[in-house]
């Protein structure tokens, strides 16, 4: 069974993933060719693969919880303790953290 | 004579005294301040799709779970909205720079024609005072002598005039030179993350559950910082929407919690931490700081993946050899007093309800197989190279974690006692990764 507007939600969520691999992109690495042999190329450089390592970090992250969101559309939930059936989590009475 | 001196040119000198333009293309950074913005854009789509999404949650879907769904949510957008604001620091800075750039290269280049024009008029004059002082020295009527003393009077007087407007160029690009070199300089320290254009104190200060200390050494575009450094990784932890549960064995009671070791121990762990291992494991083959231990991990995985005994019923031997080495693991713990005994009550509890926990193992078993294998493909499809075998593994744990638990913690040890035995950064860096696999499963 799917509970849609999770789904929905979940593929909403996984859209804008594509947003931060886009952002990625802009700042790919070769442009600092572009200042020449000024000191500041060093520094954008350097901006550069930090601003791709968040990217790509916040990417995967969104991607990560659209597709949790997407599990719980079917009937699962990801813990820090692994999957669990929401069927089953409802018989023994839902979480008690 | 030219009195430029030495303009001090970062780019070096040249033309005698002349200092030579900065280097760069503003065309190409005017292009470079556009992919910044567009970034930043993009960081804003992240944002507002996030909130969208939470939104059309927010009747349906409530309790728990989805409490710490929105709390994700939430966090996670706060961060996409401070890297958009470091993107546009940075877009910003770029732009004053090709502004300067520009400036600096057009007028340089100005005053080089007027310079050379100088010297081109210092050298004639100069030549047409030795030519006439050559004639004056074949000269021998005192009428002509003194006509030839007047012109060279004259030639010397013009070339005096053209080294001095020289030198005048000379120095006012040596300014022009120094003012951008300033404003360089500035424009530097908001892509390192000292200052920004506006005065802030640094990139992203104002956004963000990590924004960064005033002087942090570069904007983390929303990640975390620490001693000047972005810390990847830190975002799905926190972020992905995994639901903290807490203690499984004194406050739930859901199937699948049950756990080989006693929460109290520090590498105590659960069949359903194994997920967490999945994801540790990922890290280390895919980059980090151990990227340079890819290939030597490769050959391990594949090592694994064979062990492991992949698509050739390999598991049950696996299953007991895993088996024998974790009881060794116990036996050592238990022997350095570090294992509590009321684990076995707890054990003794679980086992009530083995049919419900078999059942709902079997399912978590078929969704996490499905699962890391989907998120391999889209990883692969990414363009991340994964090593050999992981891809095999990963599914192989996902679906089966259980069966291989004792087994790779066992391996991890073994794996960490080797690195502590070799030494040097790498192998520090290995056991670091280590160390946090089994502090990530001990939960």
């Amino acid at each position: 069974m799917i509970t849609p507007t999770l789904a929905a939600a979940a593929m909403l969520i996984d859209g804008t993933a594509d947003h931060a691999s886009s952002a990625g992109t802009a700042v790919s690495v070769g442009q600092e060719a572009a200042f020449g042999s000024e000191p500041i190329g060093v520094a954008f450089g350097a901006m550069c693969a930090r601003a791709q390592l968040a990217s790509t970090d916040l990417e995967q992250t969104v991607r990560e919880l659209s597709s949790n969101v997407g599990m719980a559309s079917i009937g699962y939930l990801q813990t820090d303790n692994g999957i669990i059936s929401i069927a089953a989590l409802q018989y023994f009475g839902g979480f008690k953290p | 004579m030219i009195v430029g001196g030495d303009p001090g040119s970062a780019s070096g000198g040249g033309g005698g005294g002349f200092p030579d333009p900065p280097t760069g293309s503003p065309g190409e950074i005017d292009s470079i301040v556009r992919s910044l913005s567009s970034a930043a854009d993009d960081f804003e789509s992240v944002e507002s799709g996030l909130r969208s999404a939470s939104a059309t949650l927010a009747e349906d879907w409530q309790g728990y779970a989805a409490n710490a769904y929105h709390a994700c949510s939430e966090g996670l957008a706060s961060v996409a909205r401070g890297g958009a604001e470091s993107f546009r620091d940075c877009a910003q800075a770029v732009s004053g720079y090709s502004r300067a750039l520009d400036h600096a290269q057009s007028e340089i280049g100005r005053l080089r024609v007027l310079y050379d024009a100088a010297m081109t008029a210092e050298a004639s004059a100069a030549s047409a005072a030795s030519t006439l002082g050559n004639k004056l020295a074949s000269a021998t009527k005192p009428a002509e002598m003194t006509k030839l003393n007047n012109k060279i009077s004259s030639a010397q007087t013009d070339a005096a005039n053209a080294a001095y407007s020289a030198s005048g160029y000379a120095r006012q690009a040596t300014a022009v030179l120094e003012d951008f070199t300033q404003a360089q300089s500035r424009y530097t320290q908001t892509l390192t993350g000292t200052t920004l254009p506006n005065g802030r104190p640094g990139p992203a200060s104002p956004f963000g559950p990590f924004a960064e200390p005033p002087g942090a050494a570069g904007p983390g575009f929303g990640l975390p910082v620490s001693g000047g450094a972005a810390m990847p990784g830190v975002l799905p932890g926190v972020y992905g929407g995994v639901i903290p549960t807490g203690n499984p064995w004194s406050q739930n009671q859901i199937p699948g919690y049950g756990a080989y070791y006693d929460s109290g121990h520090q590498n105590l762990t659960s069949p359903g931490d194994v997920t967490n291992l999945i994801v540790a494991v990922a890290t280390l083959g895919t980059g980090g700081a151990i990227e340079d231990l890819g290939g030597a991990l490769g050959r391990k995985l594949a090592s694994l993946a064979a062990e492991m005994g992949l698509g050739a019923g390999g598991r049950e031997a696996v299953q007991e050899a895993g088996a024998d080495e974790y009881a060794q693991i116990l036996k050592e713990l238990e022997e350095r007093g570090r294992v509590p005994t009321s684990s076995s009550s707890q054990r003794v509890a679980w086992a009530g309800r083995k049919q419900a926990i078999q059942e709902a193992t079997a399912a978590q078993a078929e969704v996490r197989g499905k699962v890391a294998d989907a998120a391999l493909n889209v990883i692969t499809k990414g363009g991340v190279a994964l090593p050999p075998g992981l891809h095999e593994i990963l599914v192989e744990v996902a679906a089966h974690g259980g069966v291989y638990l004792g087994w790779a913690v066992a391996k991890l040890v073994a794996m960490r006692n080797a690195l502590a035995g070799a030494g040097g950064p790498l192998a520090n860096a290995g056991i670091h990764m280590i160390d946090g696999i089994l502090k990530a499963i001990s939960r």
